[in-house]
């Protein structure tokens, strides 16, 4: 499954959520539990603490009543030394917790002048030991314990101490002053001690819970360690003995307070674990004695931590269950949708009949797939469908393919005539709006009468081909037998009304030029009238005009008569010209259309046709040609009677060899001198140069391939219209068309591949402006038009 | 419509220097044939047809140059083209007429490429 899909998007996100969730779950689960956790541990840490004050204290106070008692009892009896120590003795025996008990009596009030001072302790061999601390010591009344209970008159605890030669043992020594009634009321006869092995206490110490790290700790008044986790450092003061990193500051603040009588508690730095601990300090209600416990808070919260790695683990399984779940769901959901994509992929190759995925499914997967389903069927009928109409089209286009060869086959030349004879040049050009149209045109030539007809079918498509063959074949059967253009015009006319129920019709212009007299007689049927281009100038004629032809019959058609020039050039079209829209939905109209054909005067006949149907599709600037166009251009060439003539002699060739002729020497040069000094004036050098090159080529070519009779001749005419020149060259040799058949180099070879002949072809194309041939009369005519400017 | 032909043999710089005056037509092209086949038979390394006074050139004229650069260049020689008229020029250009031959604007130029040549020679 890629990466992207929706299946992997969905449990991303989902695990994404979930884990988002879990996590703040846990972090605020950890916090109040945390908070719980320490204020428990507090609560905890607190009670033990009270407990084992009170514990401490309750032992304390045992001691401190029981020699409180043991002091009453002597003070109110006057018991003898021997009595005394007997009570002593059984005292000492009796009270367990007591590891020793004297009774020192002021030397004042024995009969011994040291005093006298029976002490009874517990020997590590079971038995108490007896001893008389009179004799043992210089002067007890100086030690501390005596003095000072007898001074303040109150007992007191002493500082903890070693004793050393006694018990060896740690202990603490309880003073009461011994009072005796007598005759003056009570007077302190001494002191009555009890020593307190502090064994006992460090023992209840140990037995606190307080964790691996937490520890408890008794110290004295001075700060002098009593109980703690070590027994090296009893008796030393705390405040020397603290681990390295430890504040004394903080510790020396916890014992003031307790000095204070005060329970404090302190934050302090951990002494071997990491985390946080915690110090707390309070004084024994008795003694005074400090007592402090420490504990570690993170080793606490650690059933905490191990709980909560327990969930996270617990957690990350159901994530992972979670995922597997939700891939596996949306997989199931999504698996139609993924079918569906490849599906997608074939139909966009053109497979259409890719089958779907089954999905019984309702909801919108399911949906999408029958939406699919009608989509791939409504592209198949449509694309079906398509190809059909395509097929349909393409027939039919393949037939009027075919109808528009079989309509310009009426017309002369395919609808593009390019004629040039003696006397005149004819070029007319058809382009049908569509592939079939209802233009047409005709010429014929029957001795020196030219016949020249152009029509225009209304309408245009199918309809108005079928009618303009119509017209064309009737045409034809007319045109042989008449000689003016009512006598074709008139019956046309007549025929083309029988059976026209659609009432098609057709304009008409239909001409005969005597070329002769170069007298123009026309007939129009309601068609344009034809423009006149003389000097520069275009005019519309003007036209007696008869009605349209096809809509009644028996009509008069008008006959005009106009008197050409030699010169003269004639334009016949249909309205595809004068009415050709541009986008602005403005017509070319006859006015423009006649300035067009004014700025075409001089340019030889080929090149301002053109360059009018180029200037009519300029006009309609992209618009569809609305109407079949078509143009007919006539030149009436002045008669070369009036031109400079030159004539080369024929050379007689021996054999009918294909070898071309040797040119005979002084032939080329005289001729060249010749059209030196007949070209006009101005001609420039180099276009006079150019004319003679090519008058040279055209000439040396008749000569060497035109077998030439001896007696025959070449004929070299120079004809000078106001802008432009005609060569034109005559030779009776054999047909031969040198712009086609003569022997064409190819050129830009290199010189071991070059040809050494054939080269002449190329400057006559290049270096005049139009070129044309006709084979008339037994003689090769090659005319050449070069422009003089 | 006459042709003169010049023709300077220079053996140190292994130089012909044909030079044409006039007109090189149908007419008078056999004659400079004749004339630049002396050239040609002096096997100089370098036949230079000097144009500057050429008015004319037909295909005729074309051919007998054609025929003789095939001949200088068959015998491992070479023919150049100097001084051509702008009209000269068209023609040759309009018939890529020896688009391989060397040719020189003007007589600097011709005398750059001599002495190039000449180094070249007498590298070898």
């Amino acid at each position: 499954m890629s990466r992207h899909s929706l299946a992997t998007r969905l449990s991303y996100l989902l695990a994404a959520c979930i884990a988002g969730m879990a996590l703040v779950t846990t972090l605020v689960h950890y916090q109040l539990s945390r908070r719980v956790i320490l204020e428990q541990v507090a609560a905890d840490t607190d009670r033990i603490i009270n407990d084992t004050r009170y514990d401490l204290d309750a032992q304390l106070r045992g001691v401190e009543q029981a020699t409180r008692l043991f002091a009453q009892l002597l003070g109110r009896h006057q018991y003898a030394p021997e009595e005394i120590k007997q009570q002593l003795r059984i005292m000492v025996e009796n009270r367990t917790d007591i590891f020793g008990g004297a009774v020192a009596i002021a030397p004042a009030f024995t009969a011994n002048s040291a005093g006298f001072v029976p002490y009874y302790y517990r020997s590590p061999a079971g038995p108490l030991s007896y001893l008389d601390l009179a004799e043992s010591m210089s002067d007890f009344t100086d030690q501390p314990w005596f003095k000072e209970t007898v001074n303040t008159g109150r007992p007191q605890w002493s500082e903890p101490y070693f004793d050393s030669g006694g018990g060896e043992i740690l202990m603490a020594t309880y003073s009461v002053p011994l009072y005796r009634a007598n005759a003056k009321g009570c007077s302190l006869i001494g002191v009555v001690t009890t020593d307190l092995a502090l064994t006992s206490l460090s023992n209840q110490l140990e037995g606190l819970q307080l964790g691996e790290a937490g520890f408890a700790l008794l110290l004295s008044r001075r700060g002098m360690i009593i109980a703690g986790p070590a027994n090296t450092l009893l008796m030393q003061p705390l405040l020397d003995m603290l681990p390295t990193g430890q504040d004394p500051l903080v510790w020396q603040t916890l014992l003031d307070s307790a000095a204070s009588a005060m329970t404090s508690s302190s934050p302090v730095p951990c002494i071997r674990e990491d985390g946080d601990c915690l110090v707390h300090m309070t004084p024994l209600a008795t003694t005074g004695w400090p007592l402090g416990v420490y504990y570690s808070e993170t080793e606490m919260l650690a059933p905490l931590r191990s709980l909560l790695v327990r969930m996270a683990l617990s957690e990350l399984g159901s994530l992972l269950l979670i995922l597997v779940l939700v891939h596996f769901l949306s997989r199931q959901l999504t698996r139609p949708l993924a079918a569906l994509v490849s599906v997608t992929d074939n139909i966009a190759r053109g497979y259409l009949d890719a089958p779907l995925p089954r999905t019984p499914r309702d909801d919108e997967v399911g949906g999408l797939v029958r939406s699919f389903a009608a989509m791939q069927k409504n592209l198949r009928e449509h694309i079906a469908e398509l190809q059909r109409e395509t097929a349909s089209r393409n027939r039919l286009e393949g037939e009027l393919d075919a109808a528009r060869d079989i309509q310009y086959a009426m017309i002369p030349d395919a609808g593009s005539t390019r004629v040039y004879r003696e006397q005149v040049s004819l070029w007319a050009e058809l382009r049908p709006a569509r592939s079939v149209g209802g233009d047409f045109y005709w010429y014929r030539l029957v001795g020196q009468q030219l016949l020249i007809v152009v029509g225009d079918v209304s309408d245009k498509g199918v309809p108005a081909a079928l009618f303009m063959s119509r017209a064309m074949t009737l045409l034809q059967q007319h045109a042989a037998t008449a000689s003016d253009p009512s006598q074709l015009i008139t019956p046309l006319n007549d025929e083309l009304c029988e059976g026209n129920d659609n009432c098609m019709f057709v304009t008409l212009f239909c001409g005969i030029i005597d070329l002769d007299s170069l007298v123009l007689r026309f007939a129009s049927g309601g068609h344009t009238p034809p423009s006149l281009v003389r000097g520069g100038l275009s005019i519309s004629l003007e036209q007696d005009t008869g009605p349209a032809l096809g809509l009644q019959n028996e009509q008069h058609f008008p006959i005009n008569e106009v008197q050409l020039r030699a010169a003269d050039r004639l334009v016949v079209f249909t309205d595809g010209i004068d009415e050709a829209f541009n986008p602005a939905n403005e017509q070319l109209g006859l006015e423009r259309f006649n300035q067009l054909l004014g700025e075409g005067h001089g340019k030889v006949l080929e090149q301002a046709g053109s360059e009018a149907l180029l200037a009519v599709e300029k006009h309609a600037d992209g618009e569809p040609q609305s109407d079949d166009i078509t143009l007919l251009l006539l030149d009436l060439i002045p008669s070369t009677t009036d031109a400079a003539r030159y004539r080369v002699a024929g050379q007689a060739s021996a054999t009918n060899s294909n070898e071309p002729m040797p040119v005979a020497d002084s032939t080329i040069g005289p001729l060249l001198d010749w059209l030196q000094e007949q070209t006009p004036g101005q001609l420039s050098d180099t276009a006079q140069g150019e004319l003679m090159l090519v008058t040279e080529e055209a000439v040396t070519n008749a000569l060497k391939y035109g077998r030439l009779a001896a007696d025959s001749s070449i004929e070299i005419a120079l004809i000078t219209f106001p802008d432009y020149l005609v060569i034109q060259i005559s030779d009776s040799g054999i047909a031969f068309n040198p712009l086609e058949e003569a022997r064409s180099a190819k050129l830009g070879l290199n010189t071991a591949a070059a040809p050494v002949g054939g080269l002449g072809v190329h400057l006559l194309k290049a270096l005049t402006d139009h070129q044309s041939y006709q084979r008339q009369a037994d003689h090769n005519i090659l005319r050449l038009t070069k422009k003089l400017l | 419509m006459e042709l003169a032909t010049h023709i300077n043999l220079d053996a140190d710089k292994s130089l012909a220097r044909v030079a044409l005056t006039g007109s090189l037509n149908t007419d008078t092209a056999p004659g400079f044939a004749l004339r630049l086949d002396e050239a040609i038979a002096a096997e100089m390394e370098l036949t230079v047809l000097d144009m500057a006074e050429l008015d004319y050139i037909s295909s005729a004229g074309l051919r007998v140059i054609f025929k003789a650069a095939k001949e200088i260049k068959g015998a491992g020689r070479k023919l150049a083209a100097a001084n051509r008229k702008p009209h000269i020029d068209k023609v040759f250009e309009i018939l890529k007429a020896l688009p391989d031959i060397a040719v020189f604007a003007d007589d600097e130029e011709m005398d750059e490429y001599l002495t190039a040549m000449q180094d070249k020679i007498r590298g070898e």
